[in-house]
């Protein structure tokens, strides 16, 4: 038995969300939609409005206008409902310092009602079993990004909102929390918005997108819409246990511009507009060369980024 | 109607949350409380016996008059530790309200939860610590002693910081430390005998009677155990002590829900 509505499509509904700090328009009027199961990318320069919106989406703050929904609570009204279903990963957390990493977990774990498992769990998964009795003003940059994590995801949460996750951190720290962002997204079938500015990180984890400047969205939608409408640059990556057959069957298509092997399959970049063309003859020829899996590939977000944030300027 | 309010609050959220502000502070707090307790002690209990004897003494004059300036004393003390205390409450509030209460509220506890839980550190906990510390050590040394302990001016006391605390949630929630202490200094060493100072000349510049009778009551209100040792027998406190308690709870009470209200409706995590 759910207090909330486990079955609904949109995790997420945003419709006409004003906010205003002061002299500052912080939010005007922005709609959007994010799909249950869905990897979203929250995209926008500094100032656009995103941790105002995310802060908003948790009930930290109150609305000036508009609707929020998040499983289909307000959240500002039903705070610990909402939050109770959040994992949330900040962008500059302050915790306090006098505490142990044990200590701020269990904490958190007792207000979601949670158990010594869950607690050494979160522990695990976020590989801060060696400083679980460590005081968090003991911690460097990349440990604290790591407690963030092990507190984001205790008792796996419907939602998890990542704001920045990978700020400050060295790309191997990066990469880690990236695995961790995709295999919880895979594992536990985890709804994920993150916002954040590194581009080709995003594109790693996430199948749709947020485009959002100066308090407005500009554009929303999943990167194939995204891709299709701004008729950008589409790179896709086609999993195959035929790579070389697949390539040479594909490269002769008036629609595909270039073709590469990679490890377990092609990356293929296709003429603007033209990407529903490349997956019709995969639907078609599918069987015949093995193909498991077709998805987006690296370079397709960062294309649309300038489009519709360079246009926006 | 219980379980009306189970709906609104969670009493094991609360409890969490109060425990969490308290782990940090507990062992500052035991020992503050045992210095205190001790210092009551050496001053509460010879007075009280001191009283005991003084009223068996049986003389054909006049009869002896007990003392009881020694518990105003210890009152004193331990209003001023415990107003340090409270302070330091409302201090820490106002620090994790600028720097973690990020973290604490993005943790599934309501804002009514989490300034409650502060409300109680800030005013109730002082306030109890306070009281304990004066009759636990008289109950230690013999429980008849506590009923001979005056109730009557401790009752007062502890209403009088009620209130004062109360204050120290509302400038907590500027964020700034520097403006709790400001709030705490006037309230526990300025205010109370910068007012009587003030009446006097107003008294004396105006010879105003009758407004000065209404101040006087307005100050009785807001410092029912300070107008009371400092006016008792003068001819000047304008209400009973007790009646004037009533309407320092009514404030201290209104003052709270009014941070509450403020705190549910109005506060931000920017």
């Amino acid at each position: 038995m759910y207090y909330y509505n486990k079955e609904v499509t949109q995790v997420i509904v945003v419709r006409d969300l004003w906010k205003r700090f002061g002299r500052i328009q912080a939010l005007k009027g922005i709609t959007f939609e994010v799909k249950k199961g869905s990897a979203t990318a929250l995209l926008g320069p500094n100032g656009a409005g995103k941790t105002t919106t995310l802060k908003i989406l948790l009930g930290l703050l109150r609305p000036d206008s508009g609707q929020v929904e998040v499983f289909g609570m307000n959240p500002w009204r039903r705070e610990d409902k909402v939050r109770s279903i959040i994992g949330v990963l900040h962008e500059r957390p302050i915790y306090p310092e006098w505490a142990s990493v044990r200590q701020l977990i269990r904490y958190a774990a007792k207000l979601r009602g949670l158990g010594e498992m869950d607690e050494g769990r979160a522990i695990k998964l976020s590989g801060l079993e060696d400083y679980a009795d460590v005081r968090v003003s003991s911690l460097s940059r990349g440990y604290l990004q790591r407690l963030g994590i092990a507190l984001a995801i205790l008792g796996d949460p419907e939602l998890l909102l990542l704001d920045e996750p990978t700020a400050n951190l060295d790309p191997a720290a990066r990469m880690e929390i990236l695995r961790l962002i995709s295999l919880l997204k895979e594992e536990l079938d985890v709804t994920v918005l993150i916002s954040s500015h590194i581009i080709p990180e995003l594109e790693m984890v996430c199948d749709s997108a947020i485009f959002i400047n100066e308090g407005l969205v500009l554009d929303a939608g999943s990167l194939d819409e995204l891709a299709r409408r701004h008729n950008s640059r589409a790179m896709v990556t086609v999993k195959t246990k035929n790579p070389r057959e697949l390539a040479s069957k594909l490269v002769s298509k008036g629609y595909v511009r270039s073709v590469e092997i990679i490890p377990d399959g092609v990356k293929v970049e296709v003429v603007p507009g033209e990407l529903t063309a490349l997956e019709n003859e995969i639907s078609r020829i599918g069987r015949e060369y093995g193909i498991d899996e077709i998805r987006p590939a690296i370079g397709k977000l960062q294309d649309l980024y300038w489009k519709v944030v360079g246009i926006a300027k | 109607m219980l379980s009306n309010l189970r709906s609104v609050i969670s009493v094991n959220r609360i409890r969490l949350h109060f425990g969490f502000i308290l782990s940090k502070h507990m062992l500052h707090y035991a020992i503050v409380a045992f210095i205190a307790s001790i210092i009551n002690a050496y001053i509460v209990i010879p007075s009280i016996l001191e009283e005991i004897v003084m009223l068996s003494v049986k003389t054909p004059y006049a009869p002896v008059m007990a003392p009881t300036r020694f518990i105003g004393l210890s009152l004193n003390l331990a209003h001023l530790i415990f107003s340090i205390v409270s302070l330091s409450m409302a201090s820490s509030m106002a620090r994790e309200l600028s720097t973690t209460s990020l973290f604490h509220l993005s943790q599934p506890i309501k804002r009514l939860e989490y300034a409650l839980s502060w409300l109680f550190a800030i005013t109730l906990l002082p306030s109890v610590l306070m009281a304990l510390s004066l009759f636990v050590p008289v109950a230690s040394f013999d429980p008849r002693l506590v009923l001979r302990v005056g109730f009557q001016p401790i009752y007062l006391r502890i209403v009088e910081d009620f209130l004062v605390f109360s204050i120290f949630c509302w400038a907590a929630l500027s964020k700034r430390q520097g403006i709790v202490a400001f709030v705490g200094l006037f309230f526990i060493l300025i205010f109370p005998y910068l007012s009587l100072v003030l009446f006097s000349l107003i008294y004396y510049v105006l010879r105003a009677k009758i407004a000065l009778n209404f101040l006087f009551m307005v100050y009785e209100v807001i410092f029912p155990s300070t107008a009371y040792s400092f006016l008792q027998g003068s001819g000047l406190l304008a209400l009973d002590p007790m009646k004037a308690s009533y309407g320092t709870l009514a404030i201290s009470v209104a003052i709270q829900m009014l941070y509450l209200l403020h705190f549910t409706r109005r506060f931000e995590v920017r």
